[in-house]
């Protein structure tokens, strides 16, 4: 491990037994994992490079036992961890030495399901794919479809604010939330927004979308449901070089047709994914795309013909339409099984994700040949192109001294090098811990601060998943946050500022 | 209401007016073109900081799906600029 977390606190350690009996008050026994074979279960997640032991794993199944667990939590000081399904990708659901692991997958059940007024409301554990499943016999799906959606929870894809294939058409994780219940780290139950568009007053829900674990934890998701497109058409289009690909992208787009979704996968990945699956893709291409449109048949033409001209202009090698079911689902196999391919042609890989602006693609993507030259690593793309949103593949082996380290090091040059070319961190995978040093490259000191004060106006103590996203732990005090208790402020006559 | 009408023309003078205000403890009401200033009661603010004539498109890339505009463009201006694109 060769990231730095927060000191463990040993007077909580030392009191590991007690906050385990207290624990135990408020969930049954089979929803408290102590011991050491249970716990290993839960020591990382996706980013499986890093790994720690918690001090416990607490499964709460309704909403006043979180409530309770997190007041008894803040009134000993100790740290929460809240976890979904840990699919994560940069490291958020890490657990801590000295902190509770607040597992949510066993708080799934679906609560309403509204047609009427197009929306579903669920608890945090219900996986991604199960709310598309519960609404599909009357023709409805939920739009963002990440590809973990068999597995990721609705709170998990609410704190990543995740995205996936559909989500240049549909939105990601915000646009399709309508309202959460959530409870502070003061055992506080709030609610935000509900089954109607635009809740009034601050942006509430858009605060806590994407907080990753830090402000609160989320107990009841709201989402929006649409009805499944009439029609969708998905070409294949093969280019010989990276640079007409990435063209090709930003010509779609500006001429005002956005597919639902819009993917590339480098040469290596088309190799690796044909190889695996046998998908039928064009093996002499650069840049392979995938452009999926959907919506009404005459439009779905239309716009289809428009896409074909596009990329004939550019001097496409391939351009095909699937003229089945059967042969969209082969179109989209190859992409699918990108990373089980790339998983079985290096013992490791670490998929990372920045963000980048469409027009800068085939230049990012040629720098970053040269950059995994340098450290010496084979880099796979699969991405979702008509975001900008990459996810470079970095093939390396955990059991070779030093290629962990190498793997970080390119990880970092890369995401680097989107935000020099005026991109972000992160597409949908999160700051976590695995870029939360790199923030600095983005924010400066003063906006990053700022950044902390919403964290403290949610969490003054800092207990609530520490360690994760912001570099370096102000104490809110520090950062000149006032704390009001009972609606009184300290020293009430004395001039503030 | 006997307050003054501030039309900032940069950054600057808008981040100078405010900075006054809040040591100073003024109220400001800030307006754009002031279409539903009708609606609602009256804010009691001294001063207006009328950000009307700060219009004009930014920058525009269509392919990036990005447009930034100045905050008292019209959604009219807007929407004739996205037009010609497609968009
Ligand atoms: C093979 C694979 C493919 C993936 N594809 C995509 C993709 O296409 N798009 C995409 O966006 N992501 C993708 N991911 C990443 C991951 O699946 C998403 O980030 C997902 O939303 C995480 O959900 P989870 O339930 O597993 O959350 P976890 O990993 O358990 O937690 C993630 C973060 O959310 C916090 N959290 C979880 N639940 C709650 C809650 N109820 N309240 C408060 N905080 C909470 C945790 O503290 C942590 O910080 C992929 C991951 C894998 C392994």
């Amino acid at each position: 491990m060769t990231i730095a977390m927060p000191q463990p606190d040993t007077g909580v350690l030392a009191a590991r037994d007690r906050l385990i009996g207290e624990l135990g008050a408020i969930v049954p026994p089979d929803n408290l994992v102590t011991d050491e074979p249970g716990l290993k279960t839960y020591e990382c997640d996706g980013l499986s490079a890093y790994r720690e032991l918690p001090l416990a794993v607490v499964l709460p199944e309704t909403t006043d036992e979180v409530a309770r667990i997190l007041d008894l939590c803040q009134r000993h000081r100790v740290k929460v961890v809240p976890r979904g399904s840990g699919t994560g990708l940069s490291g958020g659901a890490l657990p801590l030495k000295d902190g509770v692991l607040l597992g949510l997958g066993k708080f799934n059940r679906i609560l309403d399901i509204d047609y009427a007024n197009r929306c579903v409301t669920v608890q945090p554990g219900v996986t991604n794919l199960a709310i598309s499943q519960a609404v599909d016999h009357r023709g409805f799906y939920y739009a963002p479809d990440p590809s973990s959606q068999l597995a990721c929870s609705i709170g998990g894809n609410v704190a990543e604010n995740s995205g996936g294939v559909h989500c240049l058409k549909y939105g990601v994780t915000t646009n399709n939330l309508l309202g959460l219940e959530i409870v502070l780290m003061s055992g506080e139950i709030v609610r935000i927004g509900g089954k109607y568009m635009d809740s009034d007053g601050y942006d509430l829900l858009g605060i806590v979308t994407g907080s990753e674990g830090l402000l609160g934890v989320i107990t009841e998701v709201t989402v929006r449901i649409l009805p499944k497109p009439a029609s969708v058409s998905t070409l294949l289009i093969g280019f010989d070089d990276l640079a007409a690909a990435g063209d090709c992208v930003a010509r779609i787009i500006a001429s005002g047709i956005i597919p639902a979704g819009l993917e590339m996968m480098d040469r290596a990945a088309v190799h690796a994914t044909e190889e695996f699956c046998k998908a039928g893709y064009p093996l002499d291409v650069e840049a392979l795309l995938i452009c999926e449109l959907d919506g009404p048949g005459p439009e779905v033409g239309e716009l289809t013909g428009r896409v074909e001209k596009i990329a004939a202009d550019l001097g496409a090698r391939t351009i095909r339409r699937a003229a089945s079911e059967q042969e969209r689902e082969r179109f989209w196999l190859g992409r699918k099984s990108a990373f089980p391919a790339v998983g079985r042609m290096s013992p490791d890989y670490y998929c990372i994700d920045g963000t980048i602006p469409r027009g800068r693609l085939a230049e990012v993507l040629t720098r970053m040949e040269g950059l995994s030259e340098r450290h010496g690593l084979g880099v796979v793309n699969v991405f979702h192109a008509g975001d900008g949103n990459l996810h470079p593949l970095i093939m390396y082996d955990i059991d070779k001294p030093g290629d962990l380290e190498k793997a970080e090091a390119l990880a970092r040059d890369i995401l680097t090098l989107c935000v020099e070319v005026g991109g972000v961190l992160s597409g949908e995978h999160g700051i976590g811990v695995e870029k939360r040093d790199l923030m600095g490259t983005m924010f400066s000191d003063e906006e990053l601060k700022q950044q902390q004060r919403v964290k403290c106006a949610f969490d003054p103590e800092g207990l609530l998943n520490p360690g994760k996203v912001f570099p370096v732990l102000h104490r809110c005090a520090e950062l000149g946050h006032m704390h009001v208790h009972r609606g009184q402020v300290p020293f009430p006559d004395l001039p503030r500022f | 209401m006997t307050g003054k009408t501030f039309r900032p023309v940069d950054e600057k003078e808008l981040a100078g007016l405010v900075a006054w205000a809040a040591a100073d403890g003024v109220p400001l009401e800030i307006i754009g073109n002031g279409s539903k200033r009708g609606l609602g009661h009256a804010i009691a603010a001294e001063h207006v900081i009328d950000m009307s004539q700060r219009t004009g498109i930014v920058d525009y890339e269509p392919a990036e799906l990005v447009l930034t505009v100045e905050a008292g463009t019209t959604l009219a201006a807007i929407e004739t600029r996205l037009g010609e694109a497609n968009q």
